[in-house]
């Protein structure tokens, strides 16, 4: 009987817990979180693994707008991805593996965006927050550009462009 | 949305996940009225890889990513969670295509298995293949380049 009602504390916590993410019953959702980029060609059908390493790896943020092979964002699930031209990608960084937070999953969302540069197959931490991740949004100016303008930290969201990036949720 | 302003929509969940679907449908957005181009399943019928019917389908899932191919002609979708019994939800690495004339589903590459959270083994930084495969990932997010690669 005591093993039974573990078990439905376990599966009642873990229905909680991924509300913000996605339910897994018995799994370790950190394992979810990838910070791999792939490149698919489907002219030919080939995979190509571009950066990043699995699981259980922390954003490395350097100097913000630079480029770097060190630089990464973190294994994360629920990021957003759009081509912004000019052969750069933009990635709203989504619910990401953080080592520095207390949850048990080890994750955190962020208001951050990283900027992959396809010809040179680097990373770079172009915007946003990499401390705060429980950070609401600012709503400084209502349909105008201002540099105080927020949408705070999230995950699962959409984006979509043609010029500029918008970011839906 | 396709160039003919159409909006086409795949899948998805409600009633706080405990429905999952995996039919196809298409909005056009000049009459305001919606298309269903391809019935749901409660289960993935991939047939043989690279080979669709018209009994081939892709299972629910929600998540998955998806893009729409330059010439207009076909949709693709990747990975997403679909329902593996209960409450139990996987992740999904499988990559399909979905000819508009021919109202076609087709399984052209990518893992099926649920099992198969990492990389596949043989794969290898920055060397192209055929058989080596992402991880099978919840809630992917696809962005097609200049030169039609996906990300």
């Amino acid at each position: 009987l005591v093993n039974i009602n573990l078990y439905y504390s376990r599966a009642l916590l873990t229905y909680i817990v991924s509300l913000y993410v996605y339910r897994i019953v018995g799994g370790d959702m950190a394992d979810f979180k990838n910070s791999e980029l792939w490149r698919f060609r489907p002219s030919n059908l080939e995979w190509t693994w571009m950066s990043g390493d699995g699981p259980n790896k922390d954003a490395i943020y350097g100097g913000l707008g630079e480029f770097s092979n060190e630089f990464t964002p973190a294994s994360s699930t629920g990021g957003s991805m759009v081509y912004a031209g000019n052969n750069m990608l933009t990635y709203w960084q989504g619910y990401s593996y953080y080592s520095q937070t207390n949850e048990i999953q080890k994750g955190a969302s962020f208001s951050a965006i990283f900027s992959y540069n396809i010809t040179a197959e680097q990373w770079s931490f172009t915007w946003g927050n990499m401390s705060n991740s429980s950070l609401s949004p600012i709503y400084a100016k209502f349909g105008q550009s201002n540099s105080s303008n927020n949408p705070g930290s999230r995950q699962s969201a959409r984006s979509l462009t043609r010029g500029n990036l918008w970011l839906i949720r | 949305m396709d160039k003919n302003d159409n909006l086409w929509i795949f899948g998805g969940g409600a009633k706080s996940w405990e429905v999952f679907y995996s039919d196809l449908w298409k909005l056009d957005t000049r009459s305001r009225t919606w298309s269903l181009l391809s019935e749901g399943a409660q289960e993935s019928s991939s047939g043989e890889i690279g080979v669709g019917t018209s009994s081939t389908h892709p299972g629910p899932r929600l998540g998955a990513a998806t893009w729409i191919d330059a010439e207009n002609n076909v949709l693709w979708l990747f990975g997403g969670a679909t329902i593996a019994g209960g409450l139990n939800y996987r992740p999904c690495g499988d990559v399909w295509t979905y000819n508009i004339a021919t109202k076609i589903w087709t399984w052209v590459s990518g893992r099926l298995s649920f099992a198969e959270i990492y990389r596949s083994e043989s794969a290898q930084l920055k060397v192209p293949s055929k058989t080596s495969f992402p991880a099978t990932l919840y809630s992917s997010s696809a962005a097609v380049d200049n030169n039609g690669d996906v990300w």
